[in-house]
């Protein structure tokens, strides 16, 4: 496995949602009422978007729904869901679908990537939770 | 009556040759020849495909006929016995022979001998190869239209004038209440021997690029269409006209910007005159992975230039296919449910929710055909409009992640195109996902392909980043001409019923390609009649596998080299050739849910070998069926397509059960393109393999028993166009 790693978190920011939303963003779908979003630096190659299947970006084991990206400058922006400690393991896994992404294969690819030398990066939360009335507003944000 | 009439001269026993005369006297005058039968046309309604006979004696007549032949009067009532003098009228209430027996006075008695058969078109276009004549129902415009009439055809009518009208369709009710020729015609006759092509007219297709015509052969000349002409055209249209489908319509066009939450962004185009056409259709369009809803203004302004109102959404296209199928269904719902509040409520009433089009690019190509699959099966439903509603779907160059159980078109009219300079959803051997002919595959309903050469992914859209690979790029502002040529084609086609637009699909014989697009373009195009068309299957190689026995059961002979069946699965993943992997560049088959199937087979310099598949007793008589279809393409890579290195032809035979043959050749059109010349994922030059469909009309096969056939066979060599090549093969066919 070739490890792409994340290269550090730009900023975190925690937040509760008015309205909560069911992600499409991992087999799962879990219902998203609050969490963090995170700003990823990340290699600029691995923003780019074809049609076929990209590296899935994860946070642990699993996928993160990514609101937006800045090609050029190498940043993304993605809603990690529910608590989130003082470091994560964030990555990109296998190229393939988020929304085809089950537990147990969020699971094998953190394990792959742990057993590739990934090390958890610090999450710099520096605000108090901010409360987010739906799913665009939160994208909007 | 006729103005040329020949007196028929019948009379007492023993039963006299037609033209001798007999104490009896002259009883019968007709306009053909009286030495040989009467040919009627079937399909007669009131008087119209009748043939009249002027009784000239005054004397009472009984008639009786045996056959496919009817005596009836000026009302259409079958007559048994009549008084002369006066007119009479011959129809054919079936194909085949039969006989008209007339008795009078003391013993005589008069015997006339005729043949009916279904009508054939009168019009098509000269061909420099045998048969020299292609028959035609479609026409391009600024095309001369040519009248070819095959004396062996109307025997009797050889040599007798006529004038020739090509005039605006009328329905059968419009013919009886209005009879008369408008216009002016062209004066001509059958010429007896081989059949003489006559320039009639130069098409038109009005600003509607769409016309209608009819053909009226006026046998009396007496400018109105009545007993003894030939029409083409009663009922159904004669022919079509085809204007520029790529020129913006006769509508202005508005737009807004609307929105209605996360995900629910749109773009909506309509007439500005809608109030005036009534509820139209709505085409939605679903964009891909990476790119932009307000990316389609080309194509949203020209569909709505053209009558339709048309949307584009955000389409929730990343995180899979699940997803942007989400967003196709509840953005259709969104706005057919929100028709008040957009636009100032200009689409309010005029939206018909029953008549949608679907049309997704990439993901999105793949999340419509998703859509539809989780409503048939009941998964979701939509407040405002169901499965049913649905009246196509058009994927531009569609990834296929989902296997056939969950992406599938079912039997919905479905449309493909893609181009093969794609450098994101290649259509290459190394990933099924991008494999998007597998989607085309698994469509159950009427479906066309078109593959452009050169076109690149996103030149299906304005903005993404240009990624074509290979040759001859198109580039975008050409990519957009063909793309709203041929999806103006299927719209038109299947949400307002214009058939006769699919003709750049089916028709594709002569090379029918839309109006507009630039000379050298060139789009490999794919036509199947939906399943349940009961089109005459005499190899689809989806059974019975040996090489010496077609799917039907019946034999095949062939002395090609290589010949073997099998998946349309390249077998390596690697577009280089090797002999290990003869479905070298195929690409409709690359999962085990996957099920299509063909041929290959190749043929060397100096020999000349064919592929021969008897016919079926069930398909002896080709009546049923209008044209020979198969699907064909040029083998990527193979060492003789690349020796060749040009588009291909080959002969099409049709052979009797009494051993008569006739023979289409097609080296004139070389409709087999040559491999896109793409380098990659090997050695060697040349892409995934581009299927086209050739559909060769049956009356084209002329001296031959159409009603008996037993073989069909593909003539390979030079002197059929090619003295080397390899090919695959599929779908061998009697169709619609």
């Amino acid at each position: 496995m070739i490890l792409l790693f994340v290269l550090r978190v730009v900023s975190a920011t925690p937040f509760v949602l008015v309205e909560p939303y069911r992600s499409d963003w991992s087999a799962a779908h879990p219902v998203v009422r609050g969490g963090t979003v995170l700003v990823l630096e990340v290699d600029p190659a691995l923003l780019t978007m074809t049609n076929t299947p990209r590296p899935v970006l994860y946070v642990g084991e699993a996928p993160v729904e990514v609101l937006a990206r800045d090609v050029d400058a190498g940043l993304v922006r993605v809603v990690v869901p529910g608590a989130l400690g003082a470091e994560a393991f964030i990555y990109f896994g296998g190229a393939a679908l988020p929304e085809t992404i089950t537990a147990e294969a969020g699971a094998r690819e953190l394990a792959s990537a742990r057993a590739a030398g990934l090390l958890p990066l610090r999450i710099p939360v520096s605000a108090a939770a901010v409360t987010v009335l739906d799913h665009a507003a939160l994208a909007g944000r | 009556m006729p103005l040329v009439l020949l007196t028929l001269l019948l009379g007492c026993p023993p039963e006299p040759p037609a033209t001798t005369k007999t104490p009896c006297g002259t009883l019968l005058a007709i306009a053909g020849d009286p030495s040989v039968p009467v040919t009627l046309e079937t399909g007669a309604v009131g008087l119209i495909r009748t043939y009249p006979l002027e009784v000239t004696a005054a004397v009472d007549v009984t008639w009786s006929t045996s056959g496919a032949v009817e005596v009836v009067d000026a009302t259409g009532a079958v007559l048994t016995t009549v008084q002369g003098p006066g007119e009479l009228f011959l129809r054919a209430p079936s194909e085949g022979e039969g006989e008209v027996l007339a008795t009078w006075g003391d013993g005589c008695r008069a015997r006339l001998a005729t043949v009916a058969q279904a009508p054939a078109p009168l019009i098509g276009r000269p061909r420099t190869l045998a048969p020299f004549w292609h028959s035609a129902t479609s026409f391009l415009e600024g095309e001369t239209i040519y009248l070819g009439l095959d004396a062996a055809r109307f025997p009797d009518r050889v040599g007798l004038a006529f004038d020739a009208w090509v005039v605006a369709h009328r329905s059968l009710a419009e013919w009886e209440s209005d009879p008369v020729l408008a216009g002016s015609g062209v004066q001509s006759a059958i010429a007896a021997g081989a059949l003489v092509p006559v320039p009639l007219a130069v098409a038109d297709a009005g600003e509607d690029a769409l016309a209608a015509i009819d053909v009226v052969l006026d046998f009396d000349r007496d400018g109105v269409l009545g007993p003894g002409d030939l029409v083409q055209g009663l009922g159904a249209p004669g022919a079509s006209v085809i204007g520029d489908l790529s020129a913006p319509g006769p509508h202005a066009v508005e737009t807004v910007d609307v929105s209605g939450g996360w995900f629910l962004g749109q773009r909506v185009w309509w007439p500005t005159d809608l109030a005036a056409l009534g509820p139209r259709p709505l085409v939605v369009i679903s964009h891909g992975n990476g790119h932009e809803y307000v990316w389609y203004d080309y194509l949203g302004e020209h569909l709505a230039s053209w009558g339709f109102v048309v949307m584009s959404h955000q389409n929730n296209t990343e995180p899979g296919i699940e997803a942007c199928s989400t967003t196709t269904l509840s953005n259709t719902d969104w706005l057919l449910g929100h028709l008040d509040e957009i636009g100032g409520g200009a689409l309010l009433g005029l939206v018909d929710s029953s008549r949608i089009g679907w049309i997704g690019h990439s993901r999105g190509g793949e999340g419509v055909v998703r859509a539809l699959d989780r409503m048939a099966d009941g998964d979701d439903v939509p407040d405002n409009y169901g499965p049913d509603d649905i009246a196509f779907i058009a994927s531009i160059a569609p990834t296929v992640f989902n296997d056939v159980d969950e992406s599938d078109p079912h039997d919905r009219p479905y449309f493909l195109i893609a181009g093969t300079a794609d450098g994101d959803v290649t259509g290459g051997v190394d990933y099924d996902i991008t494999q998007f002919f597998r989607i085309w595959e698994r469509a159950t309903g009427p479906k066309a392909a078109a593959y452009v050469h050169g076109a690149s992914h996103n030149d299906f859209n304005c903005c993404a980043m240009q990624e074509g690979q290979g040759p001859e790029l198109i580039g975008r502002v050409e990519a957009h001409v063909v793309a709203k040529a041929y999806l103006l084609a299927t719209a038109r086609a299947w949400l307002d019923g214009e058939d006769a637009l699919l003709a750049h699909f089916r028709d594709e014989f002569t090379g029918f390609t839309p109006l507009g697009l630039a000379e050298d373009d060139l789009v490999a195009t794919s036509w199947r009649n939906a399943t349940s068309a009961g089109d005459g299957v005499l190899d689809d190689f989806q059974a019975e596998y040996d090489t010496d026995v077609s799917s039907a059961g019946a034999a095949v002979e062939s002395d090609a080299g290589g010949l073997m069946e099998g998946r349309l699965r390249d077998g390596d993943r690697v577009m280089g050739w090797t002999n290990d992997d003869p479905f070298n560049g195929m690409t409709h088959n690359a999962t085990p849910g996957d099920d299509a199937r063909g041929a290959v087979f190749s043929w060397t310099e100096g020999s000349a070998p064919s592929w021969a598949v008897a016919i079926p007793r069930a398909l002896t008589d080709a009546r049923p069926w209008s044209v020979v279809s198969f699907a064909v393409t040029q083998r990527s890579r193979h060492p003789l397509t690349v020796s060749w290195g040009w588009a291909l032809a080959f002969g099409v035979t049709l052979v009797d059960v009494h051993g008569a043959e006739a023979t289409v050749d097609f080296a004139d059109q070389a409709l087999v393109p040559t491999p896109y010349a793409r380098l990659g994922l090997g050695p060697g030059r040349g892409w995934a393999n581009e299927f086209v469909t050739v559909r060769i009309p049956l009356v084209d096969f002329r001296g031959i028993d159409l009603h008996q056939l037993a073989w069909l066979r593909l003539d390979l060599g030079e002197a059929h166009g090619a003295p080397e090549g390899a090919l695959g093969l599929d779908s061998v066919e009697f169709a619609r």
